[in-house]
């Protein structure tokens, strides 16, 4: 998919907008589990599956103090990972798996070898 | 013993005097290590002084230096060094508890690179553990303690390299060297009064510097001035093929930089919505700088940085990777020999996010990435604060802190521009700019371009060309 194809597309497209309502959405089912309301949301799901998984390899580990602080930094995990996934991405977008400095067109070439003398 | 106005000169001018034989290596080594034995235990500066090879270096410079033997700008010049980076022969902890006897055979490449250019090794710098790799809530965690800062020692140096920044500003050592992930340079640098570089991503060799998130870490310098930085950056930077993201040769960097024409007015940018709340008399500092700046010819322009979850793509991948870095740790259980009551635990959070998390988090990074490079287009330099406040004070440790009080992220929600330079593999630069009214120190920090280290280099220089604010130090010391 070429850029600009993708620039139209998320023109119309608001990241900005789409992912403070997400957000939004998010926090506000984080605070409603940890103030004890019985609604479930896919995050607090999210976060029940991770710290049920964290307890299934870890929790022989772990003293109650230590399991409330994991839920609450999973919590807050769940919070930037919905930033980062309502962030609208096209299909060819690349990760930054290894940081590249300078845009395709100008990223520089390694240096060639002297020529041997024969 | 040299006098103390001798050991807060900056590095050029202590090369002047050596090379005019105003004093030698061996006393300018003996002065610092004394100082650094004597006053260093007072902030909890230094894991390890090195004082059989400073000595057995000084002497060699000495001799070197003696039959006309110049090797460069850091020749007989001492130094300190983060506890994370690899010395041969001696303990390299990693500012942690589990890694306490931990040795290497080998010396990483910067320390290689440096004993070729003659500069003398006085000591490994305390740090935050693990350089807050697995998180941390304050100042006390680590292997030796909070690190306090020389111009009040109830207050923190701000970390992870919080020794170096201690020991520089402290005059134990002319400069160090600092590693960076998210501020870890910057943050000490301007908390301590002194000068300090993150270099772009790839300029410095990190072979044999422990790792917390491959696609974010840096070591970099921490000096008096952004000369001096320079001159540091101009002997530590270049291609390594042993560091994978090593930059190639033909960016190398060079100090001076040649004058490729004219010299223009330095375009700069003022950077207006990266903190979420700046203490006023800081603003007022930086804004004081920036008119300084102007008044001498640069362009001044106020600049707002493109909406984005910078911070949390910089928290996330951190967190992500450190979580791969230190699995041994977090998969033995020996996490739980940490100091920090966060770090104990958290990565076995962090290994819960998926591979499908990571590769999202680094694609929207590309983006973020493209986004800022833009704003160079305009702009030399990108100029903010070089932290949101002055030093804060050192907190109570955290055992002693019921639970509710603590907020596992406090200390980083505040970085906005390091998030966003680090992110995006920017070199930065911060340079004292004023005191606070507890005569606590304020940084000016640079932004420039990837690649374009000469840039923020230039402005510190320009910039300390026309103020005194690095030529204080603690008045105590």
């Amino acid at each position: 998919m070429s850029e600009s194809n993708g620039s139209t597309r998320r023109a119309k497209f608001s990241r900005r907008s789409f992912g403070k309502q997400a957000v939004a959405a998010a926090v506000t089912a984080g605070a409603s589990r940890s103030a004890g309301a019985a609604e479930t949301t896919p995050e607090t799901q999210e976060i029940d599956a991770r710290m049920a998984n964290i307890l299934r390899l870890y929790g022989d580990r772990l003293s109650d103090d230590q399991r409330k602080l994991l839920r609450r930094v999973l919590t807050e995990n769940e919070r930037m990972l919905a930033r980062v996934r309502t962030f609208s991405l096209e299909n060819a977008d690349p990760p930054a798996s290894v940081l590249k400095l300078f845009p395709a067109a100008e990223r520089p070439q390694p240096a060639r070898p002297a020529a041997r003398r024969k | 013993m040299l006098t103390d106005d001798i050991l807060f000169l900056p590095v050029r001018e202590l090369g002047s005097h050596l090379r005019k034989r105003a004093f030698s290596p061996v006393e300018l080594t003996e002065s610092y290590l004394e100082r650094s034995q004597r006053i260093g235990p007072k902030f909890n500066a230094y894991v390890t002084i090195t004082r059989d090879l400073a000595l057995q270096q000084a002497h060699l410079a000495e001799r070197e230096i003696a039959a006309g033997h110049h090797r460069g700008p850091l020749h007989g010049i001492p130094y300190a060094v983060k506890d994370l980076v690899a010395v041969q022969g001696y303990p390299t902890t990693w500012g942690a508890q589990p890694y306490a006897q931990q040795t290497f055979d080998f010396n990483a490449t910067v320390i290689e690179r440096l004993n070729a250019a003659g500069a003398i090794l006085i000591g490994k710098a305390a740090m935050i553990e693990l350089a807050g790799g697995l998180g941390y809530q304050n100042g006390a965690a680590s292997l030796t303690g909070p690190c306090k800062n020389p111009w009040n020692t109830d207050y923190w140096t701000c970390g992870s390299s919080s020794g170096s920044g201690a020991i520089v500003s402290a005059g134990l050592a002319p400069w160090a060297i600092g590693s960076d992930t998210r501020g870890s340079i910057v943050c000490p640098a301007a908390w301590c009064g002194i000068s300090g570089m993150r270099p772009s991503f790839g300029r410095v060799s990190r072979y044999g510097a422990m790792a917390i998130a491959w696609t974010m870490d840096k070591l970099g310098p921490m000096a008096r001035t952004a000369d001096d930085c320079g001159l540091v950056l101009s002997v530590i930077a270049g291609y390594d093929p042993k560091d994978h993201d090593s930059l190639f040769e033909n960016l190398s960097f060079h100090y001076p930089a040649p004058e490729p024409g004219p010299r223009k007015p330095l375009r700069i940018g003022r950077l207006t919505n990266v903190w979420n709340k700046v203490d006023p008399e800081l603003q007022s500092a930086v804004d004081a700088g920036l008119h300084t700046l102007q008044q001498k010819g640069a362009h001044v322009e106020d600049v707002e940085l493109p909406d984005g979850p910078y911070e949390e793509v910089a928290e996330l991948t951190i967190l992500m990777e450190a979580a791969s870095s230190f699995q041994d740790l977090i998969h033995s259980g020996k996490c739980a020999g940490l100091a920090d009551r966060l770090g104990q635990v958290n990565g076995y959070a962090s290994e819960q996010f998926s591979a499908s998390d990571y590769l999202q988090t680094q694609r929207v990074r590309t983006i973020l990435q493209r986004q800022v490079d833009k704003l160079f287009d305009s702009y030399d330099v990108l100029a903010t604060a070089g932290q949101s406040s002055a030093a804060q004070l050192l907190v109570r440790p955290p055992r002693s802190t019921p639970p509710d009080e603590q907020r596992p992220r406090e200390q980083m929600e505040n970085r906005a521009p390091d998030g966003v330079s680090s992110l995006c593999g920017l070199p930065a630069l911060t340079v004292p700019c004023g005191f606070s009214s507890k005569n606590l120190p304020f940084g000016l920090q640079f932004i420039a371009r990837a690649g374009n280290d000469h840039n923020v280099i230039a402005a510190g220089r320009l910039y300390q060309s026309l103020t005194e604010w690095h030529r204080k130090h603690p008045p105590s010391l």
